[in-house]
């Protein structure tokens, strides 16, 4: 083992939608970093695929392959197989994939027990995180319209809104006819040039990478900006696969395999953990030492415990009229209308809508109709360009039974235990997303849609991994404080998706970033007063 | 009972046969079927004229005659030829050719998927009746069986003894090797749908204008306009890049992302920001074109 003989301040593993924040926050105030990426380090231009060649589609999911490490990938489960919880691994983490949906979590989601009386309150409100969230939109580039019915109000967002694409004017109808309000969604994605990037040009090809850099991902922002302060140092291709303790129990590294399979040690005076909610609980517990028998930071037992993931559902329709849906991107409407517990319903929380343009290329479309011969060729023409879709992403309530622990036997091929998952939908879930199938139906039939194809409820339809290193203020109720910040350990810090208490409705990444920004404002202030 | 009927239930029992050869005890409960019985898959209504196939030429990297004519065939049947182009259009058999050819998996599965259709073509009809020298209406009628047989082998079912034998029948063809032939032809369907709608050729057909890129879609939010596009695919621009101005050939007649020839570097032809790619990947390269200057913010 060779030892990285500088010990930097910190060390962060990681670099998505948590670990970038954190990187560029701390270095601009001075502090050395350096960020170990399991994936690869792409550029938008090169590596990202280009949809310009007539095959884009096959050629798109064949390029898919480059964000995943196949040393990570391995996953076994408790029960059945379900699914493979969604991750990308890159310079720049789930952000290099996901759909930019920038939506805020609302006051409420934060406090279900006391509004609801499930699940678990938050040690924080939607009122601590708004000044984070703001600062995020804003270097993000957000292009939303303030002034929706559902958020508190929010200043007016760095760019304009996009407009409604076609697809979802259609949706409209049926949504108006039944008294949905629909709101331009925030997105990360620009609709005017902004800080060096080009605006959108609604190719619809997100979950690609986004070429242009118009999409506002890690990697193109806080990335770029943590590197120009040159503080940071950016290890790729680095699998982070245990955190070392010295004898008092103060974690002192990080121990990490280079492409070549050669094993390094990095020294940090702070470690911080961001490599999701399967990858974070997993480190922790992979870190396990005479002080800490059960894993790092696992005092309370609770590692791994509350995973949560969006129960995501989505139903396209067939319309009579031709709509071109395959123009424009995934979304640009959003009701949060449904995004609490409704009045006589028989379970708790609720979803928000998010509109979409259904199937989209002519390869997709074709794969979902059945049959061959003169009649696919005349399905094909009565299908095509008359899709149009809604999709649900609801909150999931907390359970200690949905867990990720460690594989008692399978190894990865550096002898570290493999996560094993334990999930599974329980009642509340499955009444959830009965009554989310009949309000889709609902929205597609006033909205004069012919037939509807719909997709059934099942594990990973929405990608969104969360829970598993929960907040709180008791130590033995939760593994982190409100600043993400261990229990047990102070220079250990898990800043992802694993600090939810609650999955809330809107989608994840935006508010990773502004806890990300919380808890850096408190490392620089704990650094400073020499408390870590 | 007609003639045709009791036929087509024989093929379909043998094609059963051979697909679930010794898989399963229930194997002679599960093909009793009504005759008139249809399953829901829309099945193909047969072409006017006999199919035109693409010669055999020497650019065929894997195939024979023989397996690339067959392949050739059953894209035509799968995609046939009306008013809009089909698969001989598309030259999808040079597609899948290429796509072979770069795969050990694939060419086992087609080499022994091509067999095994000729084998059972003789099965089916009679010594001398290869899947080639029938003419079309029984080559419709062999693959319609086939299709058949396969959707009834792997047809939904509920109940947990059921699923547990069709996991274990799933199981058996794997392991026994049967699976590739059960599913050759849904497999060949797979790949010639991919290889058809990803040729710009079938996309007169269906009102559809070319990739999402370069140019993107700032009419996203606007009734559409396909109707101005179909039966012409749109052009974008011409073919010479504009920063090398090295010529891009390309079906569409489009800019592609390509290697320059002067720095060895991906291009993307981005319009509006060329000249920021033109500077990062040519630093000390001077491009003519001084009016529209990129500027940072």
């Amino acid at each position: 083992m060779t030892k990285n003989k500088e010990t930097c301040d910190v060390c962060i593993i990681g670099s998505g939608s948590g670990g970038a924040v954190v990187a560029k926050e701390l270095a601009e105030q001075g502090m050395s970093i350096v960020v170990l990426e399991a994936g690869k380090r792409f550029d938008p231009l090169r590596n990202y695929i280009s949809s310009a060649k007539p095959d884009w589609e096959i050629s798109s999911w064949q390029h898919a392959k480059q964000f995943r490490v196949e040393a990570l990938h391995k996953v076994t489960f408790e029960n059945e197989f379900t699914h493979r919880p969604a991750e990308v691994h890159g310079v720049g983490g789930g952000t290099i994939r996901y759909l930019a949906y920038a939506i805020r979590m609302l006051p409420d989601d934060f406090r279900i027990y006391t509004v609801d009386g499930v699940g678990k309150d938050w040690p924080i409100s939607y009122e601590d995180l708004v000044p984070y969230y703001r600062k995020v939109e804003l270097d993000l580039g957000v292009s939303g319209l303030s002034g929706d019915p559902w958020t508190p109000l929010v200043d007016p967002y760095p760019n304009p809104p996009f407009k409604f694409s076609y697809a979802n004017k259609i949706i409209k109808r049926g949504c108006d006819k039944l008294g949905i309000k629909l709101w331009p969604t925030p997105m990360a994605r620009l609709s005017k040039p902004f800080d060096g990037r080009p605006h959108c040009i609604q190719c619809g090809r997100c979950s690609a990478g986004c070429m242009t850099k118009a999409k506002s991902s890690m990697d193109v922002t806080y990335i770029t900006k943590a590197e120009a302060t040159n503080n940071v140092s950016i290890q790729s291709e680095a699998i982070a696969t245990r955190i070392r303790v010295d004898k008092s129990g103060k974690p002192t590294g990080v121990i990490y395999y280079d492409n070549n399979g050669v094993e390094h040690e990095q020294k940090a005076k702070i470690i911080v953990v961001s490599a999701g909610a399967v990858q974070s609980p997993r480190l922790l517990l992979n870190s396990h030492s005479n002080q800490y028998p059960n894993g790092l930071a696992n005092s309370s037992g609770l590692i791994g415990k509350y995973f949560m993931q969006h129960t995501g559902l989505s139903a396209s329709g067939i319309f009579e009229d031709r709509i071109d849906s395959f123009r424009g991107f995934f979304g640009g409407a959003t009701s949060q209308d449904y995004a609490k517990t409704l009045p006589n319903s028989t379970f708790a929380r609720g979803w928000i809508h998010e509109l979409h343009a259904g199937i989209k290329g002519p390869v997709q479309t074709a794969q979902a109709i059945d049959g061959w011969g003169a009649n696919l060729k005349k399905q094909m023409k009565y299908f095509f360009g008359h899709i149009a879709g809604v999709a649900t992403v609801g909150e999931q309530l907390p359970y200690e039974k949905n867990s990720i622990t460690l594989d008692p036997k399978i190894k990865d091929d550096y002898g570290m235990p493999v996560p094993r998952i334990n999930f599974q939908f329980f009642e509340n879930d499955r009444l959830m997303a009965k009554a989310m199938e009949k309000n889709i139906h609902d929205i597609l039939d006033a909205a004069g849609a012919v037939r509807i194809i719909n997709s059934t409820i099942k594990p990973g339809a929405a990608p969104h991994n969360m829970g598993t290193c929960r907040m709180g203020n008791n130590p033995t109720s939760s593994v982190l404080n409100s600043f993400c910040q261990a229990h047990d350990v102070p220079n250990l810090f898990v800043i992802d998706s694993s600090c939810f208490v609650t999955s809330g409705t809107a989608n994840p990444s935006l508010t990773i970033h502004a806890i990300a920004a919380r808890a850096s404002e408190y490392i620089i202030k704990e650094a400073t007063a020499l408390n870590l | 009972m007609t003639n045709k009927t009791t036929r087509r239930q024989f093929i379909k029992v043998s094609a059963l046969g051979i697909i679930g050869a010794g898989a399963t005890v229930s194997i002679g409960a599960s093909i009793v079927l009504p005759p008139d019985m249809d399953l829901p898959n829309p099945y193909p209504q047969i072409p006017k004229e006999n199919v035109q196939i693409p010669d055999y030429h020497d650019n065929v990297v894997f195939f024979d005659e023989h397996q690339y004519k067959l392949v050739a065939t059953l894209a035509a049947l799968i995609i046939p030829t009306d008013d809009t182009p089909g698969a001989t259009e598309a030259r999808v058999a040079d597609f899948i050719d290429e796509k072979v050819a770069a795969s050990k998996r694939e060419q086992k599965a087609y080499k022994r998927g091509l067999n095994w259709l000729d084998s059972f073509s003789v099965q089916a009809y009679g010594t001398g009746n290869s899947f080639l020298s029938l003419d079309i209406l029984k080559q419709i009628e062999l693959l319609r069986s086939i299709d058949e047989a396969r959707a009834m082998r792997y047809r939904k079912v509920s109940g947990y003894f059921q699923r547990l034998k069709l996991k274990f029948d799933k199981i058996w063809d794997n392991h026994f090797g049967v699976g590739n032939k059960s599913t050759f032809f849904a497999k060949v369907r797979r790949d010639v749908i991919h290889a058809f709608y990803s040729h710009p050729a079938s996309w007169e057909g269906i009102g559809y204008f070319g990739p999402p890129q370069p140019e993107g879609y700032p009419d996203f939010s606007d009734p559409p306009s396909s109707h101005l596009y179909t039966g012409k695919i749109r052009l974008i621009r011409n073919t010479t890049c504009q920063i090398c101005h090295h010529e891009v050939k390309h079906p569409t007649g489009g800019l592609i992302a390509h290697n320059c020839k002067t720095c060895h570097r991906p291009h993307s032809p981005w319009p509006y920001d060329k000249n920021r790619f033109h500077l990062e990947n040519h630093v000390e390269v001077v491009f003519p074109t001084p009016n529209r200057k990129w500027k940072d913010g």
